[in-house]
C-alpha cells in the first residue's frame, strides 16, 4: 500500500487504526533516514519518535503523512546535528553505533558535509525525491537544492576515493 | 568510479542504511506523549490579540523579568563554561556553514551575507539584543521545522514574543533594559510599516537589528535568542526547583497537582505548566478547591517568584556540582543561539556585572506607544518625543551613561499608561496563591 494515499479517516477508531499501521510500517525506514542524516541510531530513534508524536497530534489534518513525517524527521535531525557537532567537543565518542568498516568510510565522508548538504544528499539518493520536493522539505528554492547537491557530491566523491 | 550517474552515492548510502536495525517502541508511548502535549498546548494557546491595556503592560513586564532572569542564567552558564574550557581545551575544528563555535556556544551570523550597517557603538558599553521566541511550549505541531511549514502558516511559526535590548557597561555596576512591545508599528527595511515582531527571523538578527537602528537609533552589539524550551531545560539541568506552598494546590486544566502543603520540587515541564497556569486553585481542609481570584496578577507574581528561585538554585548548585555544570552547559548549547562575536570573554564580563547588581536591581524601560488601528490591526505607534523617552534612548544610544545602582532613579521611565505604573507585587491581592519569597526550600 502506498502510505501517501491513506485517505483521511473520520471515525476516531479508524484513525487510530491507520495511524497504528502507518507507525509500524514507517518506523524502520524513518530511523534509517535519520541515522543517515545524524550519524546515530539512538538519536535517530528519538527524533523519529518525537516526529510520530507530533504526527499523531495532527493526524486528521495532515494530508500526506509520509511527506509530513519525512520533513519532520529531516528537519529535526538537522537541528540535532548542529547540537551534536558542538557536543562532540566535550565528549570524545561521536557516534554510538558500531559501523562495519566500509560504513565508517561513508559515514566519515557524510560527516564532512554541512547538515543541509547531507539532508539534500540523503533525500535525493536514499529517499529518491525529486529536487522540487527536496526544496519543499528544506524550505529553500529548487536552484539552491541543485547547488547543494553538486557541491555535496564533489565533496563526497573526493572523500570516498581517498 | 563512474561520475556519469550517481549510483556510487546511492550504493554508499544504502550500505549504511542497511546496517541499521530498529524496532518501534510500543505505540502507547507515542499516544501518551501526544495526549500530554495536547493538554499542555491547550493551556499555552495565546490569548486574543486585543488585550486590556494594563494587562498588556503586565505581560510585557513579565516577559522582561523572564528575559533578565534567563540572561542571568545565561551569563552564569557562560562563566561555568570558562571553567570547563580550561579543563578540556576543546578542539577548534571548523563547523559547517555560517555556524561557528566559540567554546561550545552556538553562534550564528546573518544569513545571505547581508551585513548589518550601522556605526560601531561605544567601545565599552554593549547592547545585547535578546529575543524570546514563543515556540508554544516547545511542542507547536507545525512550526519546529522552519522554512516550508512556517511560511505556509505564519501564525503558527515561532514568534518573537519578547524583544529587548540590554545595555551593559563592564566598567560600571549597572544594567539597563529597554523592551520593545511586539505590537510597535515601525518601518522595516524593504517591507514598509509592520509590527516590530515581524522583523524577527529565526537565527538571523540582521533585519531586526537594522530595524531597531533605523527607528530608534539603538545599535546591536550582540544577539541572544532564547525560547521557552530553554526555561524548562535549565530547570531540569539544575535538578528541579522547590517552591513552598501553604496549602495543597492544583490546576486541572494543566494537570498540575501538588498534593500537600510544604515544599514541592518542580521539574522543567511541570514548572512550565505552573508558571503558565491560569486556573490555579488551593484546596482547603474540607477538600474544596478555591481558584486563584486574581487570575493574571497571581500568575505573574508566581512567575517572578519562580524565576528568582531558578537563579538562586543555578548559582548554588551550578558552581559546585560538576554534573549540574555539565547539564547547564548542554542547555546553553541546545537552547540559546548567540551571534558569532558573543565570546566567552564577553559573557564573563557580563556575568561579572550581573553579580554586581543582582538580577532585579536594573533600570527597566520600554518604548512608549500610542494605541492606533491600522487596517483593522490594533498596533502601537512609537512616541519618542517626550523628555522621558529621549532620556531613555540617550542611554541606549550611548549619549548618556548606563545608570548605576546609586543614580538609577534619575532616569527611571514612567510608562504612558497611568493605570500600569506599578508592577504587580507578590501578595498584592488577597486570595492569590503566591509563595512567600522569604521562605527557602
Amino acid at each position: 500500500m502506498d502510505v501517501s494515499e491513506i485517505s483521511m479517516p473520520d471515525v476516531a477508531a479508524g484513525a487510530e487504526h491507520s495511524f497504528d499501521a502507518f507507525y509500524s510500517e514507517r518506523w524502520l525506514s524513518m530511523v534509517r533516514l535519520a541515522t543517515l542524516t545524524t550519524g546515530s541510531t539512538s538519536l535517530a530513534e528519538e527524533i523519529v519518535q518525537d516526529a510520530f508524536v507530533q504526527l499523531h497530534r495532527n493526524w486528521t489534518r495532515v494530508h500526506n503523512p509520509s511527506a509530513w513525517l519525512r520533513t519532520a524527521v529531516v528537519n529535526h535531525g538537522r537541528s540535532w546535528v548542529r547540537r551534536q557537532v558542538l557536543e562532540r567537543r566535550h565528549q570524545l565518542s561521536g557516534t554510538d553505533v558500531a559501523m562495519p568498516d566500509e560504513g565508517v568510510v561513508v559515514r566519515a565522508a557524510l560527516d564532512r558535509l554541512s547538515s543541509r548538504q547531507r539532508a539534500a544528499i540523503v533525500l535525493r539518493f536514499y529517499e529518491d525525491l525529486p529536487e522540487a520536493e527536496i526544496a519543499e522539505v528544506l524550505g529553500c528554492r529548487p536552484g539552491t537544492v541543485k547547488s547543494l547537491l553538486d557541491r555535496a557530491k564533489t565533496t563526497l566523491r573526493k572523500e570516498l576515493q581517498q | 568510479m563512474s561520475h556519469d550517474n550517481d549510483d556510487d552515492i546511492r550504493a554508499a548510502l544504502a550500505r549504511i542504511a542497511d546496517t541499521v536495525r530498529s524496532e518501534p517502541p510500543d505505540i502507547e508511548h507515542v499516544m501518551q506523549a501526544s495526549k500530554q502535549a495536547t493538554t499542555r498546548d491547550q493551556q499555552a494557546r495565546p490569548r486574543a490579540e486585543v488585550m486590556h491595556r494594563a494587562d498588556a503592560y503586565r505581560r510585557r513586564r513579565t516577559t522582561l523579568r523572564l528575559g533578565v532572569a534567563i540572561l542571568g542564567a545565561f551569563a552564569l552558564i557562560g562563566g561555568l563554561m570558562a571553567i570547563r574550557t580550561q579543563q578540556h581545551t576543546p578542539d577548534r575544528a571548523a563547523v559547517e556553514g555560517t555556524t561557528t563555535s566559540a567554546g561550545g556556544v552556538t553562534t550564528v551570523t546573518g544569513q545571505g551575507g547581508s551585513p548589518v550597517s550601522f556605526p560601531a557603538a561605544d567601545p565599552h558599553a554593549k547592547n545585547i539584543l535578546i529575543v524570546g521566541a514563543n515556540s508554544n511550549a516547545c511542542v507547536d505541531p507545525n512550526s519546529p521545522w522552519a522554512g516550508a511549514a512556517a511560511a505556509a502558516s505564519d501564525d503558527l511559526g515561532t514568534r518573537a514574543d519578547t524583544i529587548m535590548v540590554v545595555r551593559v557597561d563592564p566598567t560600571r555596576p549597572g544594567l539597563a533594559v529597554l523592551s520593545f512591545p511586539r505590537d510597535l508599528w515601525v518601518q522595516i527595511p524593504g517591507r514598509g510599516k509592520q509590527r516590530i515582531s515581524s522583523a524577527y527571523v529565526k537565527n538571523d538578527y540582521s533585519l531586526l537589528a537594522q530595524t531597531l537602528y533605523n527607528n530608534f537609533g539603538v545599535t546591536v552589539d550582540h544577539y541572544v535568542q532564547i525560547d521557552f524550551c530553554a526555561f524548562t531545560r535549565i530547570v531540569n539541568a539544575i535538578g528541579g526547583v522547590a517552591v513552598p506552598f501553604t496549602t495543597p494546590v492544583r490546576d486541572r486544566n494543566v494537570g498540575l497537582i501538588i498534593p500537600s502543603a510544604g515544599c514541592h520540587t518542580f521539574s522543567g515541564d511541570e514548572a512550565l505548566a505552573y508558571v503558565r497556569s491560569r486556573h490555579l486553585a488551593w484546596i482547603d481542609d474540607t477538600g474544596a478547591a478555591h481558584e486563584d481570584r486574581s487570575a493574571d496578577v497571581g500568575r505573574i507574581s508566581r512567575q517572578q517568584d519562580f524565576l528568582l528561585r531558578v537563579l538562586e538554585k543555578s548559582l548554588k548548585t551550578g558552581l559546585v556540582d560538576p554534573p549540574v555544570t555539565e547539564a547547564l552547559i548542554r542547555s546553553l548549547q541546545t537552547d540559546i543561539v548567540t551571534d558569532q562575536g558573543f565570546t566567552l570573554q564577553e559573557m564573563m564580563k557580563l556575568a561579572g556585572v550581573l553579580q554586581g547588581v543582582g538580577p532585579l536591581s536594573v533600570g527597566e524601560y520600554q518604548i512608549e506607544g500610542k494605541g492606533i488601528t491600522v487596517g483593522g490591526n490594533a498596533v502601537l505607534a512609537p512616541q519618542l518625543d517626550s523628555p522621558n523617552m529621549r532620556a531613555v534612548l540617550a542611554i541606549f544610544t550611548g549619549a548618556a551613561p548606563v545608570p548605576g545602582d546609586s543614580d538609577q532613579t534619575a532616569t527611571t521611565s514612567t510608562p504612558a499608561s497611568g493605570a500600569a505604573t506599578q508592577p504587580p507585587q507578590p501578595g498584592a491581592l488577597e486570595g492569590d496563591i503566591i509563595p512567600d519569597p522569604r521562605t527557602d526550600c
